[in-house]
């Protein structure tokens, strides 16, 4: 037994008895009925909720001097919102044999699947939060953009628990709205309001094309929950001609969210207008929460009909990579890079999915595919968010987010140098580091189909010459970094982040290292607790 | 906690010296230069406590036929382990690997003026994991290793490296990268076909073990063997894939050099040891013309463009694709004989090139120009200098007595044996060896020394003699007196040849079941060479 | 109401949604794409009545209302950065909008 399993074992232990201290008034909450335990359940979006109604609060009588508090308000209401998952996590192993269940009329599951995710997207909100205690780049509403945020990340919470195609409509759109606002934050800035507006143009046309699609499963099943979805696709409609219809219309307003090809030509202006902390957002939660839901739709619902959408699945992951890959070989601006970059790797996720499709609807969720598109969007959190924050910290001491400002990084600042290095080689799939156990889980989901599906032996090799595309302009970053002079004088002037910059820099970066070379079970068993999804089918 | 084995010890404790740097002041560079000077020597040492401990006829306890070895669960959930072992083919890797490292750094004591802290930190890295591919029997810990390699080399070269620095390391990481992708997906490949007998395993001896009994289907073999090969030949490198090596070479400083031609291009030939031969027997067999050619292409193209290079380096470096052909053709000729000689060919190398581009790189350090044109006789101003160069000259060109002989004639033989075509062929190699290189040191250390620089140059320093002296002492040993070192080696090129026999040899067995499979003929031809190969050592 | 076929009317939404898709991508002012936007999420409450009544559901008539809820508030912060854009640049144009083409 390793030290960080034993520190994992500890940690849980101690966590376990601080329950039962509270248990048996939570038990008693639970018992009082229905109604109640549904909004008990609630608690971790409440918790955020509250949150944003204190910074209005504060926002309007202690004005702009108090922005350090709302942003000390936020994260607490974020990490209150992470222990409320994790309360919920160990109460459905405690009180319940399976996910605690479906409410509001079945609209939203707590299951570990999603709690999974809320648990990430406060992390990954907290690590934000800290680099905007001194980010000069963002001057007027600085309380509203952590309002829209939290707002945002209320909206994924629902939206990774979502287990009927409206809700999932509800709050991906509740989200997406506040990520339109994101994006055209700079409301005097021409780029940043052209970036909105295709963003919102796009992503309202696309949800509406995602909305046709429901309502034509809705007309061929007579009902938008996932889990009755799945039911009558397993006995009645397997080959209904709209199914297909139907799927691809869904598959238009999912793939714009996560921004896989070809639904990706907002991401790229979008990204380059926006101010980099709502770049850095966009860049890793929407994608998170919509393939959490991409996920729920494609292997719950939609998995006994997988024959159908699986081509268009794999021609997607292919164009994903490619598009992502060599576009991004040409940009000369880094988010325009991280843009580009991310979709291409969205494409390895896709890969994961489609794995886990073709271990049909039943083992779908227990599947090796399944779980390696877990954990890469585990690793890929942690690297994107640090390559993003070093990012926004070259951005404040470089004047611009051209890539030239990159150049001689390290005389400016040796400390994140390095960790953006290590960020960068995750992203790669360079051995040691985390991203490279991450593209490793899912080549290894692939290769298993490959003797039994001649098409995975495309896919497989399509992800092996884009892993080798990506290295170029990947390294191209390191070299600008170490080997290449300072454009101006004062670009190599010395620059020190705050304490809480550097803990925003430090924590993705070792975790994107740490994860690679001490790898423990643990964060993988995490993501395999996470199988719950699917139980409600089980049973039927 | 694991217990602490011999050869993780050796592997990583340079990552020791790396730390303790890290809290020395940049501007202390003596203090930096020491540390890392004993941290490299304390490897060597460890090293050299692995040398005595082996013991050619040992069996191997925890891993069968591997001697200190260690086997420790590393990532449970997929089957990866931390698996580290010796045979005798890796035991001279890793102390040439160990043994290089105290070289480079102290014959370049001088050279390096910019950052020197960083620089001998990654001069320790990459020798953690270079020596952690020769001991890997795990093929994930091997690709690991193999990959993690990458870095610190990249920034070797692009920091300390000569004018087109970024050009050449972007190459090199770039084609080492596209074959290592393929080899991963064929590693992951071979984990789950191991699967059909017992349990998946990424581990190599107990895939060797399992593919010796259930052989691997032959169609799956060829694509298996060309995921690896193209890696491994990238490595090497093999004719086509070669391009990145002078560039590489060239534009690294002298101690990344050293290291590229002393133990990195190893790693590939290495690999088709360990993997590639042993693994895919039918597929080598199969491919083995392909590779022998290929093999001989370098050896004459590298030997050819070697002669025309105004530059000593890159001369140096056209040379080390011909050495290494030489090496490619022993390992596909498939008797004991070659291997032995492809395996101290190896050793050989390391030393005379890694000596050699050390060598140009102190007169590089001396005269700031690699140019021959530049040099014509300097034998008078630095006569220390031209002895040293001499000897390690001719031990690279295979003079009888030195060990670039002993390795040369047994690929020779073998590859005779295997096919006298391509033996013949081969042989005009070694002429051309010691064509371009004498031509070579004609120019430079003979001749009118018209250029007032020559005259001052200043001959060998006390490290840098530390530092090669050792070396001329290892090519006289082995040339003089190779067989403890051919002793070790065959202990562990044996296995490799037993597996590459073909499965059916008696008679009866090859003509019952040539009679209903057309297969066979394909093979036939194989049966034939090696079965006059038996004879032959007999 | 039983003698227009089902069929009509989801053959109405279709061509509704149609044309709307169709205007998102032909259309250059911002708001008649919005108008198109507009057209398409009307489209999809016609389909969604139309199921509900015809497979005796109610749900789908919910379900309309949520959605005209839902794109208005869409609508309204849509709106709110075409304004933006228009102040700051006089033009509503997409094809003006391309300061990021490269």
């Amino acid at each position: 037994m390793g030290l960080s399993e034993l520190a994992f074992n500890f940690l849980t232990t101690v966590w376990g008895r601080l329950q039962i201290l509270w248990s048996e008034p939570a038990r008693q909450l639970t018992h009082w009925g229905w109604e109640h335990q549904a909004y008990y359940l609630l608690f971790p979006e409440i918790s955020l909720l509250v949150g944003v109604a204190v910074i209005l609060l504060v926002d309007v009588f202690l004005g702009r001097k108090a922005f350090n508090i709302i942003i000390w308000i936020a994260i607490v209401a974020l990490f209150s919102n992470f222990l409320m998952t994790l309360h919920l996590m160990y109460m459905t192993s405690r009180f319940f044999s399976y996910g605690l269940g479906l409410w509001w009329g079945q609209l939203e599951t707590i299951d570990p699947y999603a709690l999974f995710f809320k648990q990430l997207m406060d992390w990954g909100d907290i690590l934000l939060l800290l680099v905007l205690f001194r980010y000069p780049l963002i001057k007027r509403f600085r309380s509203e953009f952590i309002i829209l945020i939290l707002s945002a990340t209320i909206a994924f919470d629902l939206m990774v628990g979502s287990s009927d195609l409206l809700a999932i409509y509800v709050m991906t759109e509740f989200g997406s709205i506040m990520l339109y606002l994101l994006a055209a934050f700079h409301k005097d800035k021409l780029k940043s309001l052209e970036g909105g507006l295709k963003y919102f143009i796009t992503g309202a046309a696309s949800s509406a094309a995602m909305l046709f699609g429901i309502s034509y499963i809705y007309g061929i099943v007579g009902s938008t929950n996932i889990y009755e979805i799945k039911i009558r696709m397993m006995s009645i409609y397997p080959d209904h001609p709209l199914v297909l219809f139907a799927m691809v219309l869904i598959i238009v307003g999912v793939g714009y969210k996560i921004g896989v090809a070809p639904f990706h030509l907002w991401a790229p202006d979008a990204y380059e207008g926006a101010p980099t902390p709502a770049t850095a957002f966009i860049s890793v939660f929407p994608k998170m929460a919509g393939f959490a839901v991409l996920m729920r739709i494609y292997l719950v619902a939609f998995a006994p009909v997988a024959q159908v959408w699986l081509p268009l699945f794999v021609i997607m992951a292919i164009l994903t990579m490619f598009v992502g890959n060599i576009m991004a070989l040409t940009q000369t601006s880094f988010k325009r890079l991280m843009a580009y970059s991310g979709i291409a790797q969205m494409g390895y996720v896709l890969i994961g999915v489609i794995c886990a499709g073709l271990a049909g609807p039943n083992e779908a969720a227990t599947s090796n595919g399944f779980w390696a598109a877990m954990y890469y969007l585990l690793i890929y959190m942690f690297m994107n968010l640090g390559a993003f924050i070093i990012g926004m910290m070259n951005e404040v001491s470089g004047g611009s987010d051209h890539l030239d400002t990159f150049n001689g990084f390290h005389q400016r600042s040796p400390f994140l140098s390095f960790f953006m290095t290590i960020c960068l080689l995750a992203l790669t799939g360079i051995p040691p580091t985390a991203g490279f156990i991450a593209k490793f889980v899912i080549f290894v989901s692939a290769v298993d189909y490959i003797t039994r599906y001649p098409a995975m032996f495309l896919l497989v090799l399509m992800a092996i010459i884009n892993t080798v595309i990506a290295v170029y302009y990947y390294v191209g970053i390191i070299k600008r970094i170490y080997l290449l002079k300072p454009l101006r004088t004062e670009l190599a002037r010395p620059f020190t982040p705050i304490f809480f910059q550097r803990v925003a820099v430090l924590v993705p970066a070792l975790a994107s290292l740490v994860l690679g070379i001490f790898y423990i079970d643990a964060p993988m068993n995490y993501v395999k607790g996470a199988w719950f999804m699917t139980y409600y089918t089980t049973i039927a | 906690m694991p217990d602490l084995d011999i050869l993780s010890l050796v592997v990583f404790f340079p990552l020791i010296g790396v730390l303790v740097l890290g809290f020395i002041d940049k501007r202390e560079e003596l203090m930096l230069k020491v540390v890392a000077l004993i941290a490299s020597l304390v490897t060597f040492g460890l090293s050299l406590i692995v040398y005595f401990r082996f013991d050619p006829n040992a069996v191997g306890e925890i891993v069968p036929g591997y001697q200190m070895a260690n086997y420790v669960k590393w990532i449970p959930a997929l089957n990866i382990n931390y698996v580290v072992g010796i045979d005798g083919i890796s035991l001279y890797l890793l102390l040439l690997t160990t043994f290089l490292l105290p070289v480079c750094i102290l014959g370049t004591w001088n050279h390096i003026k910019k950052n020197i802290k960083l620089y001998l930190q990654m001069l320790l890295l990459v020798t953690v994991g270079i020596s952690g591919v020769f001991v890997s029997l795990d093929m994930i810990l091997f690709f690991f290793f193999w990959e993690a390699m990458l870095i610190p080399m990249y920034f070797l070269i692009g920091i300390w490296g000569s004018a087109n620095r970024i050009y050449a390391t972007y190459k090199f990481v770039i084609y080492t990268m596209a074959g290592s992708a393929l080899m991963l997906a064929a590693m992951i490949f071979l984990f789950f076909y191991s699967s059909a007998s017992g349990e998946a395993t990424f581990v190599i001896p107990e895939l060797m073990s399992r593919f010796a009994i259930h052989r691997i289907d032959p169609g799956i073999q060829a694509w298996l063997f060309w995921g690896f090969a193209i890696a491994f030949a990238i490595k090497v490198p093999l004719f086509p894939f070669h391009t990145w090596l002078p560039d590489a070479h060239t534009e690294a400083p002298t101690a990344g050099s050293v290291i590229l031609a002393g133990v990195l291009l190893k790693m590939g030939t290495y690999g088709f040891m360990r993997f590639c031969l042993p693994l895919f027997p039918d597929a080598s067999h199969k491919f083995a013309h392909v590779i022998a050619i290929l093999a001989i292409i370098g050896i004459i193209y590298g030997a050819l463009v070697a002669a025309v290079q105004p530059d000593l380096k890159r001369l140096v470096a056209y040379s080390s694709i011909a050495h290494l052909g030489f090496v490619m053709l022993g390992l596909f000729a498939f008797n004991q004989q070659a291997l032995d000689g492809a395996v101290l060919q190896m050793v050989n190398h390391g030393l005379s090139t890694g000596a050699l581009f050390l060598l140009v790189g102190i007169l590089y350090d001396r005269r700031h120009t690699r140019l021959i044109s530049d040099f014509g006789g300097i034998a008078r101003s630095i006569p220390v200098f031209f002895v040293v160069f001499l000897i390690i000259m001719l031990a690279s060109i295979g003079l009888p007595g030195l060990n670039g002989f002993a390795g040369e004639l047994l690929i020779l033989m073998g590859a005779f044996k295997a096919n006298a075509f391509f033996g013949g062929i081969a042989t005009t190699g070694v002429i051309l060896a010691a064509i371009y290189m004498l031509w070579m040191f004609r120019r430079v250390f003979y001749g009118e020394r018209d250029k007032e620089e020559n005259k001052k140059i200043v001959d060998l320093r006390l490290p840098e003699l530390a530092a090669l002296i050792p070396i001329v002492l290892l090519c006289f040993w082995i040339g003089l007196y190779a067989t403890p070192f051919l002793r070790d080696i065959g202990s562990g090129t044996r296995p490799v040849v037993e597996l590459l026999k073909p499965p059916t040899h008696t008679v009866t067995q090859a003509v019952s079941s040539a009679a209903d499979d057309s297969s066979i003929m394909a093979d036939g031809r194989f049966y034939e060479i090696s079965d006059t190969a038996e004879v032959a050592n007999d | 109401m039983t003698d227009v076929p089902m069929f009509y009317y989801t053959t109405l939404a279709a061509l509704l949604f149609s044309i709307g898709a169709v205007g998102v991508i032909v259309k250059r002012n911002p708001i008649l794409i919005f108008m198109s936007i507009e057209l398409m999420l009307n489209a999809v409450n016609l389909s969604f009545i139309t199921y509900s009544r015809y497979l005796h559901f109610l749900e789908g008539q919910v379900y309309a209302f949520l959605l005209i809820t839902v794109a208005a508030a869409e609508v309204a912060v849509g709106l709110a950065i075409i304004v933006a854009l228009f102040r700051s640049k006089r033009e509503v144009d997409v094809d003006a909008a391309s300061l990021m083409k490269e």
